[in-house]
């Protein structure tokens, strides 16, 4: 049977790579002795399925992977014995049988907050700043890999980008982002709004808060 | 600005960041106001190579199972995280806690390689706790070291306030009982030292007076006080299936070098190779029962859910109980998909059956040691592998279906000659006719030589040999590799320089201890790693510090030359040694003791091994 998990990724472990957290996850299971199911051939390796990597350093609120059990076990008794298992900072906050037809490779959209820690900006400049980047057609973000820097337009992969709330030494962002599996590079972003308004935007954190399939007129949510 | 602050701000610039964030499953925090004795373990070499250690897992447990002692960790900060710790001004410090390694009671450091002293002493200038022992006080640490290095201590001597000799665990609790007198009595730092020198296996440099001879060889050490051992004798743990071994082993989050759960099977070896220095210093031989170790295995499995498990010893084909683990570990994780690897087999008593049980599960390379090229010079060594066994042994490996051979070699041993590197050449284009004669082709094969360089090591019949020099080593490493032509074959030999300096600090003494903080001051550290030696840098570093390296890594010791290391007493007598010396330059063999030969090396007199009952 496949389980889909929704999982929490907090801030002990928000360092920790993508890999690394498959191997979390094959380990916690094992403590938990849950019956999961390994692929065959030279080096086994559990049948798990992600959604899009979650990028170091950021938190989620909304991680889902598919899991293979070799056996039915029922869904909350998975919960129960994962979170015991699992290390302080990973939480599963919902299992269920997915539907067939919604697949986590489909997930195009996510949800981050982001909070920034600034002096002297007032709303009006932020939110100017936010309305100058967003209506630019080109927002170009260097990446490197392999020691090659490659260069590319995300500015429509940001769907929305507001204030969600003013703090008392900064403020809380929330940033729509579609496409790529709900990836976006928030540093550079972030990056690029400083650089519209000249003053210096330190970042506090960043939370992936949703994620889900994004179609012309429906919202679909894995779970 | 606070450390976890700091952190916030620096592990986002840095590779890696996972190395420094602790927090891995099973790790241990603890309320330290309820703490009497709060130490930190420390390896000198970056964190997916320093969790690999089996014996700090061991310690960090046992340590934190009493309920006023809090053992943390910390390793070696790779060079674009010190950078940052620099620039911040924050001090190096725990994993656990984050506290600064200075506002701990004892750092303990682990000495694995003498290529991590240089990460000791930068360790201790991130810490801002001074280089030398002298220049300590009260509100410092105590620094501590143990580990194989340990058994030449002098190199460090000035460096570490004391050495634990042998197998901590058997000490350590002792050790921190004493602290927690010191610490509630408020002794000053000198007494400590003086109380913690009667602790047997305990040496303290700083009390130990060393006077010279006009040739610049050790003449005497000299107690400076009255009631401590003229020799320090190592600790071991008699009855190794009843001594504390944890189950809930720390589970890393990255991915370390060997990410396996370890199951130590035993503890020594009796087949006397005269150039291992592992060999002859954990002697006696002590065994886990087989059941001991499958309910240890299985609650291991159980606590940290590893994948894979690993039998530990120094030559897994010699546990005498092997055949029954490996069929009940076998069964017992072949549902939950746990592998079981086997390293250090033997040529000589390579089990094909075991190996075949293994495959079962996970298959992996094949690694062999015959160490030397030719009969000879193997006898030389006394490594009682001859080449037949080699040769049915792979043949039997490849009818079953292997493809990858790796064979171990060294360079450099004494008397070695280029026959003997032209026997090295022979053997691996053997194992590649084998290949051929099992599957009529090489389609699939790969047989990997590797060549390491000899260095001799103290309290091993070779302690007074010379190393081969340092050109002719390369000379013969470029030899080789003319001779290993072939597209299955790969050829891996280690850089003659790095060797040059092990053979220094192996054999070195306390004159070592300047030069070795002048490396540091300029800028050595991490020299384990290709990328990071600088052997120009030591060569400087030895000219200012006005010793030659070439004293200890090329001259010949009489026999009867007082050596830096001993002042320590491994359990071998020296008596054993010169012999072994002996019959190695007739080339006569002491095959295995295990089989009712004994040989004298003295060791049953520490009771526990095998040869004792």
């Amino acid at each position: 049977m496949v389980v889909r998990l929704k999982y929490e990724k907090n801030d002990p472990v928000k360092f920790i790579s993508h890999l690394d957290t498959i191997r979390v996850f094959e380990r916690a299971m094992r403590r938990a002795s849950l019956p999961v199911a390994f692929t065959k051939g030279f080096t086994p390796r559990p049948k798990f399925s992600f959604a899009s990597a979650l990028s170091v350093g950021i938190t989620s609120s909304c991680e889902f992977m598919d899991v293979e059990f070799n056996e039915t076990i029922s869904v909350d008794e998975i919960v129960t014995r994962l979170n015991s298992t699992l290390p302080n900072g990973f939480k599963v906050v919902k299992a269920g049988v997915p539907d067939e037809n919604i697949q986590l490779s489909m997930i195009n959209y996510a949800i981050y907050a982001i909070k920034l820690v600034y002096e002297d900006i007032s709303k009006e400049d932020l939110e100017n700043a936010i309305k100058d980047l967003l209506d630019r057609e080109e927002i170009i973000i260097e990446k490197k890999s392999k020691g090659k820097v490659k260069k590319k337009n995300i500015a429509q992969n940001i769907d929305y980008m507001n204030i969600r709330e003013l703090l008392k030494d900064g403020a809380m962002i929330e940033l729509g982002v579609i496409g790529q599996g709900g990836n976006a590079p928030i540093v550079a972003i972030i990056l690029e709004l400083q650089k519209i308004i000249k003053m210096n935007l330190k970042i506090k954190f960043i939370n992936r808060e949703d994620l889900f399939i994004k179609k012309v007129c429906e919202i679909i949510y894995p779970l | 600005m606070n450390i976890n602050e700091a952190l916030e701000d620096i592990l986002p610039q840095v590779s890696k960041p996972t190395r420094y964030i602790g927090n891995e499953f099973n790790s241990v925090h603890k309320d330290k106001k309820q703490i009497k004795a709060h130490m930190v373990l420390a390896f000198p070499d970056v964190y997916e190579v320093g969790m690999c250690h089996l014996g700090i897992q061991i310690l960090y447990h046992l340590l934190n199972e009493e309920q006023d002692v809090y053992a943390e960790r910390v390793y070696a900060p790779w060079i674009d995280f010190e950078e940052k710790l620099r620039e911040y001004k924050i001090p190096l410090f725990s994993l656990e806690s984050k506290t600064p390694i200075c506002e701990f009671d004892i750092l303990g450091f682990t000495l694995q390689y003498e290529m991590s002293y240089s990460n000791v002493v930068n360790m201790l200038e991130l810490s801002n706790i001074p280089i030398f022992s002298c220049d300590r006080t009260e509100e410092h640490p105590f620094v501590m070291a143990g580990g194989p290095c340990s058994y030449n201590p002098e190199p460090l001597a000035e460096i570490i306030d004391f050495f634990v000799i042998g197998e901590a665990e058997e000490v350590i609790l002792e050790l921190v009982e004493l602290y927690k007198q010191n610490k509630y009595e408020g002794w000053p730092r000198r007494k400590f030292l003086e109380k913690v020198a009667e602790i047997s296996g305990i040496y303290v440099p700083s009390l130990y007076e060393i006077s010279y001879n006009e040739d610049k060889t050790i003449k005497e050490f000299i107690p400076k006080i009255q009631g401590i051992p003229t020799r320090i004798p190592k600790r071991i743990v008699k009855n190794l299936d009843e001594a504390y071994y944890p189950t809930n082993f720390i589970v890393p989050y990255m991915d370390i070098v060997h990410d396996r759960a370890v199951l130590e099977a035993f503890r020594g070896c009796t087949h006397g190779c005269r150039f291992c220095q592992a060999g002859m210093i954990y002697r006696p031989v002590r065994e886990k029962t087989s059941k001991n170790l499958a309910k240890i295995a299985k609650d291991i499995i159980k606590s940290t859910g590893y994948g894979e498990i690993s039998l530990a010893s120094l030559s897994t084909s010699d546990y005498s109980e092997l055949k029954q683990l490996v069929e009940v570990l076998t069964d017992e994780f072949r549902k939950c998909q746990v592998g079981l690897s086997l390293p250090s087999l033997r040529i000589d008593a390579f089990s094909l059956e075991l190996a075949k049980k293994v495959q079962e599960i996970k298959k992996s390379g094949l690694t062999f040691a015959p160490e030397a090229g030719t009969q000879r010079l193997r006898d030389i060594i006394n490594k009682g592998v001859t080449e037949d066994d080699l040769i049915s042994s792979v043949r039997d490996a490849f009818s079953c279906g292997w493809k990858t051979v790796k064979l171990y070699f060294m360079i450099g041993l004494p008397g070695e000659t280029y026959e003997d590197i032209e026997g090295i050449a022979k053997l691996a284009h053997k194992v590649v006719d084998v290949y051929k004669q099992v599957n009529g082709n090489v389609k699939g094969l790969k047989v990997t030589v590797s060549t390491s360089v000899f260095v001799p090591k103290p309290f091993t019949p070779f302690q007074w040999e010379p190393q081969l020099d340092l050109h002719e080593i390369e000379e013969r490493q470029k030899f080789l590799k003319r001779l290993l032509k072939g597209k299955c074959i790969n050829y891996n030999w280690h850089d003659g320089r790095l060797s040059f300096l092990e053979a220094v600090f192996a054999r070195g003494d306390r004159r070592l201890n300047k030069a070795l903080k002048i490396a540091h001051e300029k800028g050595c550290k991490f020299d384990g790693w290709n990328d990071m030696f600088d052997f120009d840098k030591w060569i400087a570093a030895f000219q200012e510090a006005g010793v030659s390296p070439e004293f200890y890594v090329y001259r010949k010791r009489e026999l009867g030359e007082v050596l830096p290391w001993d002042i320590i007493d491994p359990g071998i007598n020296k008596s054993f040694l010169v012999s072994e010396l002996k019959k190695s330059h007739k080339g006569i063999t002491s095959p295995d003791c295990r089989n009712n030969r004994c040989y004298g090396c003295g060791i049953n007199r520490l009771g526990g091994g095998i040869c004792g009952s």
